[in-house]
């Protein structure tokens, strides 16, 4: 099987999804109606072409030489440049300026022929830009010589071994190709783009109509006109070998690094789902910030409220960025979706990819776009993002509000496969309280808990815990046998925010014979303290405010008895370094939630036989 | 006295492909069209398009045979092998072509 030779354009995207290019030596046509930006492709192409040292020609029928090369100049494409240098050659075959043109009898392609086969022998001309068929055959001849004459036309740019790239206008953006409805017969590659209207947006696209030998995307791809030229957002990206790095880091969140086999992976796109209120930005802010203190750069872009008051929001809940922005880690970026194209905000998007380069980025949220636009824009939009984000490598939190009992299923199938990791967060509102849950949905590569774990909303961000026992043993815990109190007589201190934990913990205690003094943060503890020193302290580390290595720091600093009472961290942050962590702070033992009850009372109970 | 001298010469530039059966026939067509008129009020130059290269750049030659008709009053061109005699008269009587008899 013969490999169709290509020569790439350096249109933005253009390579990837038509396989490696324009194919070398035959024809191409770029079809379009009116302002979808055929010639800035077809201007696009040239110069890159002459750039890389193939020289080229390009044909003006219809504007001038010099209209074509200011429309060139003018979006930075070098057109008089490589003019100047000699690699690219413009002939004008625009019409004779001597009144109209009368058609009597048969003609022939002849005169622009011979012109060519001049140019490519003095030039060297391997390339040739023909903008446009349309213009070209205006008059239109009838249909049958029409066709005869565009044959000549390419077998002649074909004979002289020029890849030929054929510009021409459409009559409807879905429908007949062209208005001469010839052209796509004879040429081997043929490009489709639109400008639609889309609700009240506009919405440009690329596609790949058909490839003659060649594999190629199919489908519509969203693309952009920007001051440099067209870009083509793909729905695939090349498969980068970093991409499947195994490193791992921490979402900002420990107990959900916990949860996923001890962080999330490099490269991946997690898309965080969840109704209004769940905490889907606090979870994005927490994820941007932990990366900038790790030193990374952070690209944070929020879609639904201003910078300064998004700023606000995260200093009064502990989460300072201006200080990380400053520093240059941390880049918040704030606008609303409504006010731009989606194509626009993909351009910006990928400037600002390729200007700060970020290793983590955060999109908040999605669902301003999706309101923004219609169905189809949303998805060409997030299919160009993915594609973005992958192409340069970049791991990406993306959050999408979800109504209540949509959370989770809303899933279309193509922000299914776009995500590496889903995360859903929700809330159900009791009779004086609100009970919150963070749930991984999905997570490729990756083991991970599949039980909600609990949220709470707190200074310094977002508690995750899961539940302090397992299930089946919490229902044994009521039945338990009263003989069996192995921490008869202990006096417990216990440290544990989330309501229902403390209780159950609690319970568990009592229920093995401890006398248990429950406190819901370090402060109140600590308090405890004051009233005399326990047999043991079981404390969470994820507490609000000050953390449990910071409370266990405290104990440990006071003189006597309480500052050498054995303690356990009893959290749901599992990771090795926690452990480290919990041990450095003056924890005896760590251990994971959630746990059974009787390893938890077993290993109370060694503690205090180790301790006396 | 009037002066029966024209205002100014009717230029004719055909353009042909030698190689072609269509240009010999448009030559021979427009000779055929000039038959009846006064040689001294036109001037008509038959260009080879393998050969007069500039030339069929300067003009924006695409298409053979091809007439362009140059004259201060109105000018046009005419494409094909000026098989309809009827209008490559009516158009050359536009320029002001003086027809001789």
């Amino acid at each position: 099987m013969s490999v169709v030779e290509k020569f790439a354009t350096g249109v933005p995207g253009f390579d990837l999804i038509s396989h490696g290019g324009i194919p070398r030596g035959r024809s191409s046509l770029i079809v379009g109606r009116s302002g979808t930006g055929k010639t800035i492709l077809g201007l696009q192409i040239a110069t890159h072409l002459a750039r890389e040292g193939v020289p080229t020609l390009l044909i003006a029928v219809e504007e001038s030489p010099d209209d074509l090369i200011g429309t060139g100049d003018n979006l930075g494409l070098g057109v008089s440049d490589a003019i100047a240098k000699g690699t690219l050659r413009v002939t004008d075959a625009s019409r004779p300026i001597e009144g109209p043109m009368v058609i009597s009898g048969e003609y022939d392609m002849s005169g622009l022929i011979h012109r060519v086969q001049a140019i490519v022998k003095q030039h060297g001309s391997r390339a040739v830009v023909l903008d446009s068929a349309t213009a070209l055959f205006s008059p239109r001849p009838p249909q049958e010589l029409l066709r005869s004459l565009f044959a000549q036309v390419i077998h002649a740019f074909r004979r002289m071994e020029l890849t030929s790239i054929v510009l021409a206008e459409a009559a409807e953006d879905y429908g007949q190709l062209t208005t001469l409805g010839v052209e796509d017969f004879v040429c081997d590659m043929v490009v489709i783009l639109r400008n639609i209207v889309d609700g009240e947006r506009r919405r440009r696209s690329l596609e790949i109509n058909k490839y003659r030998g060649s594999g190629h995307y199919k489908g519509e791809f969203p693309c952009t006109i920007t001051a440099r030229g067209l870009t083509i957002f793909p729905l695939d990206a090349k498969d980068r070998p970093e991409l499947h790095r195994e490193e791992r880091y921490s979402s900002g969140l420990p107990g959900l690094d916990t949860m996923i086999d001890g962080g999330l992976l490099r490269d991946s796109i997690v898309i965080v789902r969840g109704p209004t209120g769940s905490g889907k930005t606090m979870l994005g802010g927490l994820y941007a910030r932990a990366g900038a203190l790790r030193g990374e750069k952070v690209a944070y872009y929020g879609f639904e409220e201003p910078k300064a008051i998004l700023t606000r929001n995260f200093a009064s809940i502990g989460m300072p960025i201006d200080e990380l922005e400053r520093a240059g880690n941390l880049q918040v970026l704030c606008r609303y979706p409504e006010a731009m194209g989606l194509e626009d905000l993909l351009v910006s998007l990928r400037m600002g990819l390729e200007e700060f380069q970020p290793s983590l980025v955060v999109l908040d949220s999605i669902s301003s776009i999706e309101h923004s636009s219609s169905e189809k824009g949303f998805r060409q939009f997030m299919i160009g993002l993915a594609s973005l984000l992958r192409e340069h490598a970049r791991s990406a939190l993306l959050t999408q509000t979800v109504i209540g009992n949509e959370v989770a299923t809303h899933t279309a199938p193509y922000l299914s496969t776009i995500a590496d990791a889903i995360l859903v967060l929700d809330y159900s509102v009791g009779a004086s309280d609100i009970d919150r849950t963070l749930r991984v949905l999905k997570m490729r590569g990756s083991s991970h808990v599949t039980h909600p774990y609990r949220l709470q909303i707190a200074q310094g961000g977002l508690q995750v815990e899961p539940p302090p026992v397992l299930r089946a043993d919490r229902r044994q815990v009521g039945t338990a046998s009263t003989s069996e109190r192995p921490l008869e007589g202990l006096r417990i201190l216990l440290v544990e925010d989330f309501a229902d934990a403390r209780e159950i913990v609690t319970n568990v205690l009592r229920h093995a014979g401890a006398e248990v003094t429950a406190s819901a943060s370090s402060p109140e503890a600590l308090a405890a303290l004051e009233q005399g020193a326990p047999d043991l302290i079981v404390a969470d580390i994820g507490l609000p405010g000050e953390d449990g290595l910071q409370f266990m720091r405290k104990v440990r600093a006071r003189p006597g008895e309480e500052g050498r009472v054995p303690a356990v961290a009893l959290t749901a942050w599992g990771l090795p370094r926690d452990r480290a962590l919990a041990k450095e702070a003056g924890y005896q033992a760590h251990l994971v939630k959630p746990i059974e009850p009787a390893i938890l009372v077993s290993v109370l109970g060694a503690m205090v036989v180790k301790a006396s | 006295m009037e002066d029966e001298t024209p205002a100014s010469v009717l230029e004719m530039v055909l353009y042909v492909n030698p190689a072609a059966g269509i240009s010999a026939k448009a030559r021979r067509n427009l000779e055929a069209a000039l038959k009846s008129c006064d040689p001294a009020t036109y001037r008509l130059t038959v260009r080879d398009v393998s050969r007069d290269l500039a030339e069929a750049e300067a003009d924006h030659v695409v298409f053979t045979p091809m007439l362009i008709v140059r004259h201060p009053e109105t000018s046009c061109t005419l494409v094909g092998d000026l098989a309809d005699l009827g209008l490559v008269t009516a158009l050359l009587s536009l320029g002001a072509l003086e027809r001789s008899g």
